[in-house]
């Protein structure tokens, strides 16, 4: 722990964090913006009329969901720092408790999340293939997808991510040999990547259908990592009572 | 690990990164809803949406023999107004136009309004596919020609 540089492994843990809350809070900066007149335009094109109250550019769910498995490498990462400050006893028995909880939690959470996204999927292609009703509906509700603010928050998110990795390294290069750690982020950043390369896939209007199909990919990946968690801390809880009885 | 090591793991980073964005990129090519190879197995995957049922179909100028057919502008009102009512999020409402008309709907999910008109012809431009969503949707029917015009509910 002492040959452990300090600062590096706190901004490591910040960055990330700061990763986390982007991705939570990227609703907010990606879409909004009115789309009426563009709607009018591809209404023309499918030869129907439309009144349009409000047309708005959907905010996307694939970098929101990054945050499912970002939360797991912001929780490993934390955990280490942890270790800076808290007692190694104090924490060992901690660290299962708080990783079972965490963990069933981050499974109802993606298992949530997992369900809305995939539902969302099945009503984007029907309305699509309900030419023209339906195709307008879909054009209203995800047709413009803001490819531009998305790309420009993946790119904050993945250099953001590379700072991170890049300060685990100055604080220890020891970590690049915690192999459950380096797939966690290599995870991370094939999770995101996979959400650039979806985007870019496709033409404009069916972006969002992607970027639903990245939703549940990461959602899915997230119950992995989370059941992964899960067993770890069954088996810590184990060993812990044990030792704590052998003791006693 | 050496730095040796971390340098070529980098590298390979970046190089992904570069070539996942420029696959992604050079394929994004038109704007418009042309066909998809990608989109059409997802549909083919979703499979086909259910219709609506005709007991969830309540129209004043449905024939009292043929449950299917709906006859507009017969007498004083030219129009007829379908009325959908669902407790499913999406069904399709498939219409076939035996006489030109017009037909209202809004769109499920949102505030807009949709115009679209359709004709008996050979190249399926009779048939008109309504995506209605949950709650009570209302299709309004107008012929286009003098008198009156039938529309068969598809199956």
């Amino acid at each position: 722990v002492n040959d452990i540089r300090a600062p590096f492994l706190l901004l490591a843990v910040v960055v990330l964090a700061m990763v986390v809350l982007v991705e939570i809070g990227s609703s907010l900066v990606v879409g909004g913006g009115s789309r009426v007149a563009d709607l009018a335009e591809q209404a023309a094109e499918l030869d129907v009329e439309v009144e349009a109250g409000s047309v708005t550019e959907p905010p996307g769910r694939g970098i929101t969901y990054l945050a499912l498995v970002d939360v797991v490498l912001l929780y490993s990462v934390g955990l280490m720092g942890a270790g800076l400050v808290v007692p190694e006893r104090l924490l060992g028995r901690a660290q299962g408790v708080a990783t079972f909880i965490g963990s069933i939690v981050l499974i109802v959470v993606a298992l949530i999340l997992l369900i809305i996204a995939f539902v969302e999927l099945l009503i984007m292609v029907t309305l699509l293939a309900a030419t023209p009703f339906g195709t307008i509906a879909y054009l209203a509700l995800w047709g413009f997808f803001p490819k531009g603010d998305a790309a420009v928050l993946l790119g904050l998110i993945l250099f953001l991510k590379l700072l991170a990795v890049v300060c685990l390294v100055l604080a220890h290069q020891r970590f690049l040999r915690f192999k459950r750690l380096m797939v966690l982020v290599a995870t991370s950043f094939g999770c995101t990547l996979l959400v650039v390369f979806l985007h870019g896939l496709v033409p404009s209007v069916l972006v969002a259908i992607l970027d639903n199909v990245a939703a549940i990919v990461i959602a899915v990946v997230a119950i992995i990592w989370a059941i992964v968690l899960l067993v770890g801390s069954i088996f810590s809880i184990v060993s812990t009572v044990r030792a704590t009885a052998s003791r006693m | 690990v050496s730095a040796r090591n971390a340098a070529i793991v980098g590298a390979l980073l970046v190089a992904v990164f570069v070539v996942v964005v420029a696959l992604g990129q050079g394929r994004d090519e038109g704007s418009g809803l042309e066909t998809n190879a990608l989109i059409e197995r997802l549909a083919e995957l979703a499979g086909d949406p259910a219709s609506v049922p005709l007991d969830q179909i309540e129209a004043a100028c449905r024939d009292e023999e043929d449950p299917t057919l709906l006859v507009v502008g017969i007498g004083l009102v030219p129009t007829c107004t379908v009325t959908i009512v669902r407790d499913e999020r999406i069904g399709i409402l498939r219409l076939e136009a035996l006489e030109p008309v017009a037909i209202r709907a809004p769109a499920p999910e949102g505030d807009v309004v949709v115009r679209s008109e359709a004709a008996p012809g050979d190249d399926d431009s009779g048939r008109v596919t309504v995506a209605v969503g949950e709650g009570e949707t209302a299709v309004v029917l107008r012929c286009l020609g003098a008198g009156a015009c039938r529309v068969r509910i598809a199956p």
